[in-house]
């Protein structure tokens, strides 16, 4: 498995638990984790999802432009 | 709408696809793995994130948000204050909602006055953890009366009363206030300077 896909899900289970905890406070705190967790942690998991799929979809070689006669 | 249910259910949902794409991700590299992908790694993370979001917006809304900070303990100490206080008289008698009774009078009634507060809110967080609390705070322009006619504009009592018609022209313009003759609206600066 990449590297890219494997830290991006790590980081967005990360982001997501964090996110979870911070529904359990109704305070500033609370929304600043949110923030912390949504933002950084979630939006770096979402940045490598973004290239690991990128990357695959450059490594399948897509419908021939000159098909055979 | 209660986000804190879409919150949770939709964050939960994700976060159990992800540990089982964590162990198990062939799918993703068979072919369709970019469609696939797109929606597990993109579109239901990003939506979980929104929904979380929401609820946190929502949230801050609450009393019970604003009056979590050290610093906005004595003006919520003066909602059930028995002193013919603004906010006292407000609260007590329900005229603004108890559950969102600091951001029914403290945000602009306008197109954009939710996202202005939300702004303000996030520069209140920056000043209480990163920066200096002032001693006496202080609302950022003068108090518009434009979210008092929100309310009283219109109502039988305020209209009854000679001296709403007579001032009108200058309350719409603010200005005249309607602090001017019904404030303090916490009572608090007196006391401040009483103490100082």
């Amino acid at each position: 498995m990449s590297q890219d896909l494997r830290w991006s899900i790590g980081l967005l289970i990360t982001g997501l638990c964090v996110a979870l905890l911070s529904f359990l406070g109704n305070s500033p705190p609370a929304f600043m984790t949110f923030i912390a967790a949504g933002v950084f942690i979630g939006g770096a998991g979402l940045l490598l999802a973004l290239r690991f799929l990128m990357r695959l979809s450059r490594s399948r070689p897509g419908p021939s432009p000159h098909p055979r006669q | 709408m209660e986000w804190i249910v879409s919150a949770i259910g939709v964050t939960a949902i994700v976060v159990a696809i992800l540990v089982v794409l964590l162990f198990r991700p062939q799918p993703l590299l068979a072919p369709g793995g970019v469609a696939l992908g797109t929606l597990l790694l993109i579109v239901l993370p990003g939506a979980a994130f929104l929904f979380g979001g929401a609820h946190h917006l929502e949230q801050s809304q609450s009393t019970e948000f604003c009056l979590s900070c050290h610093v906005m303990e004595a003006y919520g100490a003066t909602l059930e204050s028995d002193e013919d206080i603004l906010a006292a008289s407000h609260y007590r008698q329900r005229t603004i909602p108890r559950d969102q009774a600091c951001y029914a009078c403290h945000t602009r009634y306008t197109m954009y006055g939710d996202l202005y507060a939300k702004a303000l809110g996030l520069r209140h967080l920056w000043v209480n953890y990163l920066g200096e609390i002032p001693d006496t705070l202080q609302l950022y322009e003068p108090y518009s009366n434009r979210e008092c006619l929100y309310c009283h504009e219109g109502a039988d009592s305020y209209e009854a009363a000679d001296v709403h018609q007579r001032f009108a022209e200058e309350m719409d313009r603010d200005e005249r206030s309607c602090l001017s003759c019904h404030g303090p609206a916490h009572g608090i600066y007196e006391e401040v300077e009483e103490a100082s």
